[in-house]
């Protein structure tokens, strides 16, 4: 798993979250049970191409599990945050505090 | 930066989306109407009872049609379970009574039961607040607020009108209540359909393979 060293405070940065567009997608599935390709590019407002490359990343990092189904003879890839997942986010969360904790105004 | 907050945000957002078909407006509508026939004919309950043990089935038919192939589909934390807080069982100790004294005072004439049965109205109404502010707290919309106090002003109104019976009084209730949801739902319903297109995934990705 890829991490940033943080010198100062001490805590690592998950670097696989720490994206903007995979930290967005791991907030949106964070505060859901579960979500849908088309339902992640509208909310997201982001682009086929760009949400499956990091929906694998993701996956990788087994931060997401990936289920396919099929609605009106129609496939449908169904997303989901993994316990994992959930922990790092939580993780990622507390870090970022720690990180701006110390800074002034 | 707080965190906190920017999440309950994204978690209401999504509520909006996921709920902005109408269809939970359009089926709390068909439930109230419903209600107001049963007050004049009781074989509607056969209806209800339909309602309720097929209401999963249809709104998922609903959704599968309408919804998912627009805005995709999303399933919300816990909107399979019972909403937690004491105010939806007192809720439904105020709407229950209320129609049931309606019902009763058909048959046996008693100045208690009257009396229930004249307020029924408004204590349907207050018994509406509570979706209304579950609604709130879920999407972050005031706006549900307004379904809350229409109802209960409503409620105030035709309980301060004369009726020949409370049944009446009760049945116009329930109808001008539920015609309101349903027709809610279907404007919003239409609006959601003309405002997103379908989209075709797999049209989607070969373009974006291209």
């Amino acid at each position: 798993m890829s991490k940033i060293d943080d010198a100062d405070s001490g805590q690592e940065i998950d670097r696989i979250i720490h994206e903007p567009a995979r930290l967005r997608i791991m907030a949106q599935l964070y505060v859901v049970d579960s979500a849908d390709f088309i339902f992640l590019m509208t909310q997201l407002g982001m682009t086929w191409g760009n949400l499956s490359s990091h929906m694998t990343k993701l996956e990788d990092a087994e931060y997401i599990e990936v289920q396919k189904e099929f609605l009106n003879k129609k496939p449908r890839t169904i997303l989901k945050l993994t316990q994992n997942g959930r922990k790092a986010f939580m993780k990622y969360r507390k870090t970022m505090d720690q990180v701006f904790k110390g800074i002034p105004d | 930066m707080n965190e906190e907050i920017d999440l309950v945000k994204l978690e209401q957002a999504t509520f909006r989306t996921a709920n902005q078909d109408g269809l939970t407006e359009f089926w709390m509508g068909l439930m109230i109407s419903a209600l107001a026939i049963l007050l004049v004919e009781t074989i509607s309950v056969v209806i209800i009872a339909l309602l309720i043990v097929f209401q999963a089935v249809y709104i998922e038919k609903m959704k599968a049609r309408f919804t998912y192939p627009r805005i995709g589909k999303v399933k919300l934390r816990g909107e399979n379970e019972m909403p937690p807080g004491y105010g939806w069982v007192l809720a439904i100790f105020i709407m229950l009574p209320a129609i049931a004294s309606v019902m009763i005072s058909s048959r046996y004439e008693n100045d208690i039961l009257l009396l229930i049965a004249r307020w029924a109205p408004l204590l349907f109404g207050i018994g509406l607040a509570q979706p209304a502010a579950y609604f709130v707290e879920r999407s972050g919309l005031n706006r549900y607020y307004g379904i809350g106090v229409a109802s209960i002003l409503l409620g105030l109104v035709l309980s301060l009108l004369e009726f020949t019976t409370p049944v009446y009084r009760m049945t116009l209730y329930m109808a001008l209540v539920g015609i309101l949801f349903i027709l809610a739902g279907v404007t919003s319903l239409v609006r959601f359909v003309r405002k997103y297109p379908i989209l075709d995934l797999e049209e989607v990705s070969d373009e974006q393979d291209r």
